[in-house]
């Protein structure tokens, strides 16, 4: 079955249309890429997804387990296993870092009919997550990203990651600000946590990122459209030609 | 006309209240202190209660405590041993007040510290006149101060000699007992601490009332050269109790306060916080936190008066507001011409929960020395959209997402509570507050 299927998204913002009809299906065990130019409406399908207010659709729909996922709320999103790593990590001064993810994490179990971890279970899963992106325990009793710096907020949000273990992630501009140890960091975390039962959606502007988490499929998003999807080797060519030659070669 | 017939007609109620109380305080051994009681209501009659005219009471409607005819409570109720022990806290000396009157069986004994009844330190003390008087009357203090000057009965005493540090908190419990007619209370505290010397206090003051009640209390307190003094005092009254407190603090060179002061119950809560640093080198942390829902009030009015150089003071006030509720800050600075090098800021941070709710604030900076560094800011907001997202997007609902960033918010103010049951007292007290 897909995993998350969407099929001829449109939406808007304030009147103004970003997504033109994009049609993409995702199988569990996948990596997809969704690269495109600034503008092309690439946070903007990951802000649909994922439930926020900001956006209106106006046509298409979107399956996710194959339940309508507009119709969820963003928590009951999370709750079935989607997650969105945030391209911007919000800062939430005065709320611990431990304390909102065992909130989110107790959440999710509680709907999923598991059990609730109490502290001491809790500090035992945390404290091997965060391992995996090299983050210091004291990150969870300081205030959530308050006060990081740009590296350790994207690495805070793949530890965010591991500990909530989503069927589908959305990595949303995750190499954005970040230099090349850390990106290896963020990189080697996220695909520790690649597996066969879950599936990623990577959005980059970059083709560098997809040299450390490598796609199994590749698109193009172009003034809100799919114009362009392959293997891998697309991201090469199109870091090598520029998003003008996938304007070209679509245009008919 | 109504108006100022219903005024006298009050003013006329507390004489008479007086006459009534006299007779009963007919034995008391001190002349002075009984002529001191009358020059004190003489003043507030002249005087009568605050007006919204006046500047400091602008956005504070005291109707409810002014159109009723309070009874001066003459009797000390009791208070089940459960609810006694719900509000003690772990980790700390206890002392209650039951309706304004020291309670020696419930409270403990401090060893090396004089605590107890403010009455009978008085008459313990009787030779020693320095013990025995709070600061001389100020006819121009708030109508309040001297109402609680005429009537005051008992309150806590503390005094913590030189060099003594106490490292257990003292909690001191204040509690109005159920009333069938509507009662005011007036007790009033001294505190002193040492040269060099170090305690933390912590007040809590709350009600097992139903009925109206009225609580006019008034605390000074003396902090010697080097003191350090950890004050946290946390108001909960009850839905129709009405609490106005004014708190005088005095700091010597080197002290330093730390305050917080958490507000979450009460119709009305009225605080006038006056700090007053009277040597060099001294450090004032203010802290505040209100909460108010309904149609609750709580009005915060401070004064820091830096009169010496090198003092520091900080002021941080947050508020939340639910409801219709209404809310006060008014952080006054001053700083005299020869206090010097001083450093004074003052932060008002108010989030509204609800469009109905309202916030008054001003800051009122008056600096008088060029070589300064005084900061004030103020915000009102709400929730932010997008960390309420953020909280979701990860699978918390909305409203526990809301409550979240409220505590969140909230964690701030709390920062300087160091007994941490004291805090998580708080915490939980707000998160119920919230879920209502």
């Amino acid at each position: 079955m897909n995993l998350l299927e969407i099929r001829n998204l449109h939406a808007e913002v304030e009147g103004t249309e970003i997504l033109r009809g994009v049609n993409l299906t995702i199988n569990v065990g996948e990596v997809h890429a969704i690269m495109g130019p600034n503008g092309s409406g690439k946070s903007t399908l990951a802000g649909v997804l994922t439930g926020r207010e900001l956006y209106t659709i106006t046509e298409g729909e979107i399956l996710y387990k194959g339940k309508d996922l507009l119709a969820m709320t963003p928590e009951d999103r999370a709750r079935e296993g989607l997650f969105l790593a945030f391209q911007y990590p919000v800062e939430v001064p005065g709320v611990t870092n431990a304390y909102f993810l065992k909130t989110a994490l107790n959440a999710i179990r509680k709907y999923r009919g598991l059990e609730e971890l109490d502290a001491m279970d809790f500090l035992k899963l945390v404290r091997s997550k965060l391992k995996l992106v090299d983050l210091d325990e004291n990150f969870l009793n300081r205030a959530v990203n308050d006060g990081f710096s740009g590296g350790e907020k994207k690495r805070n949000e793949i530890f965010h990651m591991a500990v909530l273990e989503p069927t589908l992630a959305i990595l949303d501009e995750t190499d954005s600000g970040l230099d090349i140890d850390a990106l290896r960091i963020v990189a080697d975390g996220v695909n520790s946590l690649r597996k066969p039962e879950n599936a990623m959606l990577v959005i980059t502007h970059y083709q560098r990122l997809l040299n450390y988490i490598v796609p199994d499929i590749v698109h193009v998003l172009v003034d809100g459209k799919i114009v362009k999807s392959g293997s891998k080797e697309l991201a090469i060519e199109l870091e090598q030609r520029g998003y003008d030659w996938v304007r070209e070669t679509t245009e008919v | 006309m109504v108006t100022h017939s219903n005024e006298t007609n009050i003013l006329q109620w507390y004489k008479e209240q007086f006459q009534k109380f006299a007779s009963r305080k007919n034995g008391e051994s001190e002349k002075l202190r009984f002529q001191e009681r009358l020059t004190a209501l003489d003043a507030f009659l002249e005087r009568g209660f605050p007006h919204r005219k006046d500047e400091n009471w602008r956005f504070t409607n005291i109707q409810p405590i002014t159109r009723q005819c309070f009874k001066i409570a003459d009797r000390i109720g009791s208070v089940p041993e459960n609810v006694l022990q719900q509000h003690f806290v772990e980790g700390a000396y206890h002392i209650v007040v039951i309706d304004g009157i020291v309670s020696d069986t419930l409270s403990d004994t401090i060893p090396s510290i004089t605590v107890g009844s403010v009455l009978r330190v008085i008459n313990d003390y009787k030779e020693h006149s320095h013990l025995q008087n709070f600061k001389p009357l100020d006819k121009t203090n708030s109508p309040f101060v001297l109402l609680n000057t005429a009537f005051f009965v008992d309150g806590v005493w503390i005094e913590v000699p030189d060099n003594v540090e106490l490292m257990q908190p003292i909690q001191i419990l204040f509690i109005t007992t159920d009333v069938d007619t509507p009662t005011a209370f007036f007790p009033r505290n001294r505190y002193s601490v040492g040269k060099q010397a170090s305690v933390t206090i912590i007040e809590k003051h709350t009600s097992i009332s139903l009925g109206e009640y009225f609580v006019d209390s008034y605390t000074e307190i003396n902090l010697g050269e080097q003191a350090s003094l950890h004050y946290t005092r946390l108001f909960e009254e009850g839905n129709r109790g009405y609490h106005v407190n004014t708190t005088r603090i005095e700091q010597h060179r080197l002290s330093s306060l730390t305050s917080n002061v958490v507000v979450l119950g009460g119709a009305l809560h009225r605080n006038d916080f006056v700090v007053s640093l009277a040597g060099e080198q001294c450090s004032s942390e203010l802290r505040g936190l209100s909460f108010a829902s309904g149609t609750q009030l709580i009005d915060h009015h401070t004064l820091i008066e830096h009169n010496y150089p090198h003092c520091k003071s900080t002021q941080l006030y947050k508020a939340i507001l639910d409801g219709k509720a209404r809310g006060v800050f008014n952080g006054r600075i001053y700083v005299h011409p020869q206090a010097q090098k001083t450093d004074a800021q003052q932060s008002n941070k108010t989030l509204l929960l609800c469009d109905d709710a309202m916030m008054h604030v001003k800051p009122q900076l008056e600096i008088f020395a060029d070589d300064v560094r005084c900061t004030h800011g103020a915000a009102v907001g709400q929730l932010d959209a997008t960390q309420l997202f953020y909280l979701r997007s990860r699978g918390v609902d909305e409203v526990s997402a809301r409550t979240l960033l409220t505590i969140g918010f909230a964690n701030e103010a709390l920062e300087g509570i160091e007994h941490l049951p004291v805090r998580t007292q708080i915490e939980n007290v707000v998160t119920r507050k919230l879920e209502h």
